[in-house]
């Protein structure tokens, strides 16, 4: 390849490159469709380029000739880019299409003649495209607008600052899937308060012989100025319809697939133009204690006390009960009277849980009398617009007397000046004391910080607690127990012979290790006794021998014992009827005591 | 040794001259006076704080309540002066400024019931202890007499009504008392809104007033269930509400 050649190709692909190709696109999707249906104006402009650095203008309007009959809304912009690669060469276009609805009034073709706007400092022509609006057949399926709709019933006039509760109704045919909407307004002339948008009520209801899901949003408008007001909601719904499954039913499935897939479209429906007369509130007859109440009222004026003490508060309370513009509605200004300073109200609005225009709304006003005496607070006048009548009201509350009694608050001594230079006579006729004001009262401290009331912890369970009744407890339990005792002892004869048998028998056991043969004998018969006195709970204090082997054989005492007992008692007696004191080994004995002691 | 008391004496006086001639510091309490009497409301706040780190008194409370009404904070005074009053339950003085700051946030005056009063004559651990004595001695007065088989005499009989009758008013005292426990003061300056379930987007049912009473019914997170003195109930958050007996905030 020579260089000429070379240059050439050079320069044939520079040329490419700089090449920037703008093709603008116009047409009616669909072009064709029945009466009460919707289409789609598209207006594409393709702008294709070798340079990859392109990039979109954003196109905010078009200057598109109005066409009889046929009405666009809702216009939307969107953009792609592609690049494509052909023989090693990149093309790199953008693709942004403005879409537009179209709504025909009529059948009839409407065209939507060639017009022409810039675009990258370049004037591009639109081509012209055309509309065709045919007759609907019978047995045609619902259309979009029949399936989806929104509805706003308004009032047809309204006064300046009057509230009114109206519901906006979005329509969804039982067989369309939602699955996302948004709502918007068109209401300028209006302050509208409620309807959360994500919030509606949801309901059935059959309209048009079909059966719909309805979503309720209430929500209250005021117009703030008069005239003819736009009141206009407009909702952006993500879909499914059912001519789009039906259309893409086939036989490998898609319709299944749509339906797992959620495939949507985003639609777009409007109430209809509305306009609302709003008139200005008439000038005549106008109460100067007017202040822009629109509704229906009562009012009830009450005090918190009859009597009260000069620089005690007290509170006048009016009440404003019905139907209206609440928010709107500031406390009427109260007349100075003398005697009496007060404060601006504050107030508190309950309201209805059924209807949010309905309710009460108290204003409190603070009043502090200065001087003592019958004194009357003022008359209350609230005055409202009534729309139903289309005239003002005027509610007035009479005056009350309220008991004024001399104050009794703490009184403070006022220090006579050093330097006044008056004599002392005349100081001493000046008042030195005086009353408080609530402001100053508000004002004194408590210079003693005494110790208080010793706050609760929240718990009564401390170890106070736990150690006092632990020993209520053992003492109570204790108390009981010998009062049991002491009753037993006292009623039961064969309780108390066993209790005094076993005392008797831990006295005697120790008298049992004398070294004395006499002493320890005849203390072995007795411990054996009291121990069968013990043991068979019978009077065995004076048994003999016999009596006792009777027992124990009874009781199921070992041969052992018995002859152990047997051995014990003969021993006993031949060292009793010996006569004289005898000096023996007592170990066997000792032995043998223990082994009836311990069987018995 | 001679020397040696005379040394021991000299110290003394040395120390004693030394401790007296020192420039002590004037206590918070004392400090947080001058301040408000200053009208440094600021600093007499500061001071009225650190002297209730010291000691939780019932005048400290009332003081640092007349500060915070001073400020410009009506809704925490409401808190103190409410505080101050459980301190000392039937301080006349506390309880009708209360009712004048609680008019001017446009609310009833303060009122404390003839039950209340009395179930705040002392702690509620001095009533525990009543109950407890109460009960035991009311047990033993029942029990005792028939196990030991024996008509209960006149002297059994007043035990038995003197116990049975301070056991219900020590009963009735500590439920006040723990009922009482739960009340708290909403602490937003302005009408706050009382939600349906314990989340600020939860619906909005019903509002409270600034400086209202409420009580907790139930607590979720940082958010009580209330039921505030207008009757409105629902949810809120506890940045807008504090329990007047809450021992953990600060003092």
């Amino acid at each position: 390849m020579n260089v000429r050649n070379l240059i050439v190709l050079l320069l044939l692909w520079a040329g490419t490159c700089l090449h920037a190709n703008i093709e603008v696109l116009a047409r009616f999707e669909p072009s064709r469709i029945a009466i009460g249906g919707t289409s789609k104006y598209v207006v594409e402009i393709n702008d294709s380029s070798a340079d990859a650095r392109s990039s979109v203008e954003q196109i905010a309007s078009l200057p598109i000739p109005r066409v009889s009959g046929i009405t666009l809304r809702n216009g939307q912009a969107s953009s792609s880019q592609q690049t494509s690669i052909t023989n090693g060469i990149a093309e790199y276009s953008i693709t942004q299409q403005i879409i537009i609805d179209a709504i025909p009034a009529n059948t009839g073709n409407y065209t939507v003649p060639s017009y022409t706007f810039m675009y990258k400092g370049a004037r591009v022509q639109v081509p012209a495209a055309t509309l065709t609006v045919v007759e609907r057949s019978a047995n045609a399926a619902p259309t979009t607008d029949e399936l989806i709709f929104l509805t706003l019933e308004t009032p047809e006039k309204l006064y300046v600052g009057q509230t009114k509760q109206v519901t906006l109704k979005l329509y969804v045919a039982s067989n369309v899937r939602l699955f996302d909407y948004g709502l918007e307004r068109d209401a300028d002339g209006f302050i509208t308060t409620g309807g959360s948008p994500k919030e509606p009520n949801q309901s059935i209801e059959t309209a048009n012989g079909r059966r719909h899901r309805v979503y309720s949003w209430p929500f209250t408008i005021t117009p703030i100025s008069s005239g003819k007001q736009d009141l206009n909601f407009q909702c952006t719904l993500i879909v499914q319809l059912p001519k789009q499954r039906s259309s893409r039913n086939s036989p490998f499935g898609n319709s299944i697939l749509d339906d797992l897939l959620g495939r949507s479209e985003r639609i777009n429906v409007y109430t209809k133009p509305t306009q609302v007369d709003v008139l200005p509130l008439p000038k005549e007859g106008q109460p100067e204690s007017f202040s822009g109440a629109v509704g229906q009222f009562n009012i009830g004026v009450s005090t918190d006390t009859k009597s009260t003490r000069v620089g005690e508060p007290i509170m006048l309370s009016l009440k404003l009960s019905g139907q209206g513009n609440f928010d709107r509605i500031q406390g009427p200004k109260l007349p100075e009277v003398e005697g009496w300073r007060s404060y601006p109200p504050e107030s508190v609005f309950e309201v209805d849980a059924a209807n949010e225009l309905k309710g009460t709304k108290r204003f409190d006003y603070i009043f502090v009398p200065e001087k003592a005496g019958t004194l009357e607070l003022p008359e209350v006048s609230f005055s409202f617009f009534d729309p139903d009548v289309e005239k003002y009201v005027e509610l007035t509350s009479p005056e009350i007397a309220v008991e004024v009694a001399p104050s009794n608050r703490s009184i403070i001594q006022q220090p006579a000046p050093s330097d006044s230079g008056t004599d002392s006579s005349a100081s001493q006729s000046v008042n030195l004391t005086k009353s408080l004001e609530p402001e100053d009262w508000l004002l004194t401290l408590d210079y003693r910080p005494t110790e208080g009331r010793k706050l609760p912890t929240g718990s009564m369970l401390t170890p106070l607690f736990y150690w006092l009744n632990g020993s209520l407890l053992t003492l109570v339990s204790m108390t009981i127990l010998l009062s049991y005792r002491r009753r037993c002892f006292l009623q039961s004869p064969h309780y108390a012979l066993i209790q005094n048998a076993r005392q008797e028998l831990k006295a005697t056991v120790n008298k049992t290790k004398s070294d004395d043969a006499d002493t320890f004998f005849s203390n072995a018969q007795k411990v054996v006794r009291l121990a069968a006195t013990v043991r068979t709970k019978s009077n065995l204090r004076a048994a003999d021998f016999a009596t006792l082997e009777s027992h124990f054989r009874q009781t199921g005492l070992t041969e052992t014992a018995i002859d152990s007992t047997r051995t014990l008692f003969q021993a006993a007696e031949a060292q009793q009827f010996s006569g004289h004191h005898r000096t023996v080994d007592l170990s066997e004995s000792r032995r043998q005591l223990e082994t009836v002691l311990k069987a018995l | 040794m001679s020397t040696y008391i005379h040394v021991m004496v000299t110290f003394l006086i040395a120390a004693t001259v030394a401790f007296a001639a020192g420039d002590p510091k004037p206590l918070p309490f004392e400090a947080a006076i001058e301040a408000h009497e200053q009208g440094d409301y600021a600093a007499a706040k500061t001071k009225f704080l650190a002297a209730l780190e010291i000691n939780e008194t019932a005048a400290a409370r009332h003081n640092l309540g007349l500060t915070e009404l001073q400020l410009d904070h009506p809704t925490e005074a409401v808190w103190q002066l409410e505080r101050g009053l459980i301190l000392d339950p039937f301080n006349r003085d506390y309880r009708n400024k209360l009712s004048l700051v609680r008019k001017q946030l446009g609310l009833t005056a303060s009122t404390q019931e003839w039950h209340l009063l009395f179930s705040q004559i002392v702690s509620l651990n001095v009533w525990t202890i009543v109950a407890t004595i109460s009960f035991w001695l009311l047990l033993a007065a029942w029990i005792l007499p028939k196990l030991s088989g024996k008509k209960a005499s006149t002297r059994i009989h007043l035990i038995r009504l003197f116990n049975s009758l301070a056991l219900v008013l020590s009963l009735t005292a500590i439920w006040l008392n723990l009922k009482d426990l739960k009340t708290g003061i909403v602490l937003a300056e302005e009408t706050t809104a009382l939600h349906a379930a314990p989340a600020t987007a939860a619906p909005e049912i019903g509002f409270a007033r600034p400086g209202e009473r409420a009580h907790v019914l139930d607590q979720h997170n940082d958010f009580y269930q209330v039921k505030t003195e207008g009757s409105a109930t629902g949810w809120i958050s506890n940045n807008d509400f504090r329990l007047v007996h809450d021992t953990t905030v600060s003092p």
